[in-house]
């Protein structure tokens, strides 16, 4: 009986962190509006906004025009700040404020049913990094040899925030910075706006989306070109309105273990940049359960006590163990008994599995993200990507039929045919995006692998992948 | 260290100096128009464009159609998609001579007209090899001996048979061609030669940093600051003025392809990577030509690189060591390289 307990309860575990982890991802894309003038949520087709609560006029005429008003309140203002009268659909707080500040704004909330949410600012709006600067006027050219384009996302730190599960929820947002003195008047391209919603849906990351004063007028006094532009906008927020990621977990066979995720912010950014999906797992939640599915495990800090025992034991299962190279020769005894050495690379065996030593620190994270991905090897990688090197995917199962679910997000600006293999061998593909309904999409099987080509992804889509084969 | 009245006079005459600096500065960009400026992805990286001119509508419009010919050429010469004019040719020539569009026969004459330059060092014909490279590194491994020599069989530029004004053809039956090497040097040159068709004076076309030409200046220079050399101790400015600069180095891998471990430059003659750390830039007025030679001069010692730059005239070259000691050649445009402040 107890030993039928003891199999039940880490299961029990996994089902519920499961839920957790897909509760989280509910990609929710928050408008915000800062100036005076509003258009009618009938004309916008958004019933939200956020709006500054120091904008007394925006909140007064947002609430009159019948919008859900979600309230940005800065946290040096939180002592000053009560919630108006009337009716109020959330607060987004914005920047560090104190717990005690925080507890009161709970308590002036609470009777209200409001919900009480955190701005992070630490995002980038996502672009490709060019290869100049300028200052003021000035442009400077930067030479350099072929390389591939360089990605400002978000990937990393949604999947950051959603392992961190903060109380009050984060939210993250980020500032329109201009290349050249014409785009700050000009402000984000509408495939700027297109590929943040996107990049928001498909990493489940709920985002607060800045407009652009210029198209924040155009909007309010019904300007063709804002009005065209919208239209686009609007069917990238209603594709992503309905977020199916909840309804999955993610699937990933890496598993990041560190306890402070923000540290090794570049060595996460780079393992999404190759498309090799992690999990980040705190050291505190470390268990066989949750690393029931995974193949390789990165130990970003020093560990020791029971996560220790727990690693040991996943490698001994046939997992691979990745930590600093001062660190490994303990984790695997008989001290010493090196299997293989490649440059600064060692690799120790441990039962059925092995124990990777790396440069301690990472200072290479491009270089690590290729390492891991050799490591984990054809067989072990959940996603390959052909012809896409401007494009991140990631991808989510559903445990109780098996069935996959890969978001796909190109930041080219311009639709590119991409080319997929994902592990498993599955019967049925369908494709949607924004700019097309969902269709079934021909595919091949290859060595237990699916293939198929997306003809033409402009931002985003998404690939239901069903029927798997034993 | 100048002192009493005469250090009072050169004061003076430095805060003249400086006064009239800020006077023109100022007096330049008060006139000049803003940048008008664009980016768009093509050929596996991103192109920048960036205009100076009194009408941002033309600028604009100039910049739209150079952007269309870069997306055409894209189009005309990659190896990946099976619909390119290329990959046409690939299926074709082996058959007997095929006839090509303009720019594809273009490229390749002058491509192999570089090979013939190189002794075959630069070669558009490495593409099987490169295929085996990549099929072995995405398997998580090196091609073995008799791989690279079944590849090597096939590479060789003098196969290639141009007949013109238009024609070509293949005389072996595994030639295969990747223009990776030279694309992008003659997509720059193409999108500045559409920038000049449509009156533009002032602009610069920028392939993702290893490509970049321009033409005229920016304001208050005499030419566009591009930045070589990176953070090493070594890197500093030069300034384009109706020139172009290329810029390549080893690659320890090629991501999104399989782990290309050992680089994406290959060597003809060895049949594997070039093993050299060095950066190389060239400078000169033939985009396509500083491309193909940026690329050639990684697999040379430098020593090699200045006798094959002594035959070429009108192109220069700047290395940089992993450590970053610079060394330059001048068989052109004089350099004068300076550090950034």
């Amino acid at each position: 009986m107890r030993t039928v307990r003891r199999t039940r309860l880490p299961a029990l575990i996994a089902c519920l962190a499961l839920l957790a982890a897909a509760s989280q991802a509910r990609a929710e894309v928050l408008i915000r509006w800062n100036t005076d003038h509003l258009p009618s949520p009938q004309t916008l087709g958004v019933a939200a906004l956020l709006v500054p609560a120091g904008n007394s006029t925006a909140v007064r005429e947002a609430r009159r025009l019948g919008y859900r008003v979600h309230l940005e309140v800065d946290a040096p203002s939180l002592g000053t700040f009560t919630p108006p009268p009337g009716s109020l659909a959330g607060v987004v707080l914005k920047g560090t404020a104190s717990p005690e500040g925080i507890a009161r704004l709970r308590r002036q909330l609470a009777p209200r049913d409001v919900a009480l949410r955190t701005l992070d600012d630490r995002g980038k709006w996502p672009h490709i990094r060019t290869n100049w600067v300028t200052r003021n006027k000035e442009v400077l050219q930067v030479a350099g040899r072929s390389a591939q384009p360089w990605i400002e996302n978000n990937a990393a730190l949604m999947r950051i925030i959603s392992a961190e599960r903060t109380d009050p929820p984060q939210m993250v947002t980020y500032a329109w910075s201009a290349l050249t003195v014409a785009d700050v008047d000009a402000g984000p391209a509408l495939e700027d706006y297109l590929v943040a919603i996107a990049e928001a849906g498909s990493f489940g990351g709920d985002l607060v989306l800045p407009l652009h004063e210029r198209l924040q007028a155009g909007l309010a006094v019904g300007a063709p070109q804002a009005r065209i532009e919208w239209e686009e906008i609007r069917r990238y927020l209603d594709f992503y309105a309905w977020a199916p990621i909840a309804r999955y977990s993610p699937r990933a066979n890496i598993a990041v273990v560190t306890a402070d995720p923000m540290r090794w912010f570049e060595v996460m950014n780079l393992l999404l940049r190759h498309n090799l999906p992690f999990e980040v797992i705190l050291p505190s939640q470390l268990s066989a359960a949750g690393l029931s599915a995974m193949a390789l495990a990165i130990v970003l800090d020093p560990i020791e006590g029971s996560p220790r025992e727990t690693l040991r034991d996943f490698a001994r299962a046939g997992g691979t163990v990745v930590l600093d190279a001062a660190r490994a020769p303990s984790f695997a005894p008989p001290p010493g008994s090196v299997q293989s050495e490649d440059g600064p690379q060692r690799v120790y065996p441990l039962g059925k599995g092995r124990v990777m030593g790396v440069l301690q620190g990472v200072p290479d994270p491009n270089a690590f993200a290729l390492e891991i991905r050799q490591a984990l090897g054809r067989e072990g990688r959940v996603i390959d990507i052909w012809n896409g090197i401007t494009v991140l995917t990631a991808a989510y199962e559903e445990s109780k039929t098996g069935s996959t679910l890969v978001t796909v997000l190109n930041y080219a600006h311009q639709p590119l045919p991409v080319q997929i293999r994902i592990r498993g061998t599955f019967t049925v593909v369908h494709y949607e995006s924004p700019e097309e309904p969902l269709a079934l999409i021909p595919h091949e099987h290859r060595n237990g692998d699916t293939e198929f080509v997306l003809p033409a992804l402009r931002a985003g889509g998404r690939v239901f992948l069903s029927g798997a084969l034993p | 260290m100048p002192s009493g009245r005469r250090a009072v006079r050169l004061r003076t005459h430095a805060s003249a100096s400086v006064l009239l600096a800020v006077m023109i500065a100022t007096a330049v960009f008060a006139e000049s128009p803003a940048p008008v400026h664009a980016q768009r992805y093509a050929m596996g990286t991103m192109f920048d464009i960036v205009v100076y001119h009194e009408s941002p509508a033309e600028a604009a419009r100039a910049i739209e159609a150079a952007f269309a010919e870069v997306t055409r050429l894209d189009g005309v010469m990659s190896n990946f998609n099976p619909e390119s004019d290329l990959s046409a040719l690939v299926r074709q020539a082996r058959g007997g001579p095929v006839q090509v569009v303009p720019s594809l026969y273009e490229i390749i004459e002058r491509s192999t007209a570089v090979s013939r330059l190189t002794g075959g060092k630069f070669d558009v014909t490495i593409a099987p090899l490169v295929r085996v490279f990549k099929e072995a590194n995405a398997d998580g491994r090196q091609p073995d001996a008799a791989e690279i020599s079944a590849a090597r069989q096939c590479v060789g530029y003098a196969a290639i048979e141009t007949h013109p004004p238009d024609r070509i053809r293949f005389t072996s039956s595994c030639l295969d061609i990747d223009l990776g090497g030279i694309g992008k040097g003659y997509a720059v040159e193409r999108a500045l030669f559409v920038l000049k068709s449509a009156g533009i004076e002032d602009a610069v076309v920028n392939a993702g940093g290893s490509s970049i030409a321009a033409i005229g200046s920016q304001p208050g220079h005499s030419g566009w600051p591009v930045h070589v050399g990176g953070d090493t101790p070594s890197g500093r400015t030069i300034e384009l003025r109706n020139m172009s600069i290329a810029t390549s180095r080893q690659a320890s891998a090629m991501p999104g392809d399989g782990v290309f471990s050992s680089g994406e430059i290959l060597d003809p003659h060895l049949g594997t990577p070039a093993q050299s750390g060095t950066t190389v830039s060239i400078v000169a007025a033939d985009a396509t030509l500083a491309d193909a030679l940026s690329t050639t001069l990684v697999m040379l010692t430098i020593e090699e690189g200045r006798a094959l730059l002594a035959r070429v005239p009108g192109v220069s070259a700047l290395w940089f060591s992993p450590a970053g000691a610079l060394e330059w050649a001048h068989n052109g445009p004089a350099l004068q390289p300076r550090r950034q402040p």
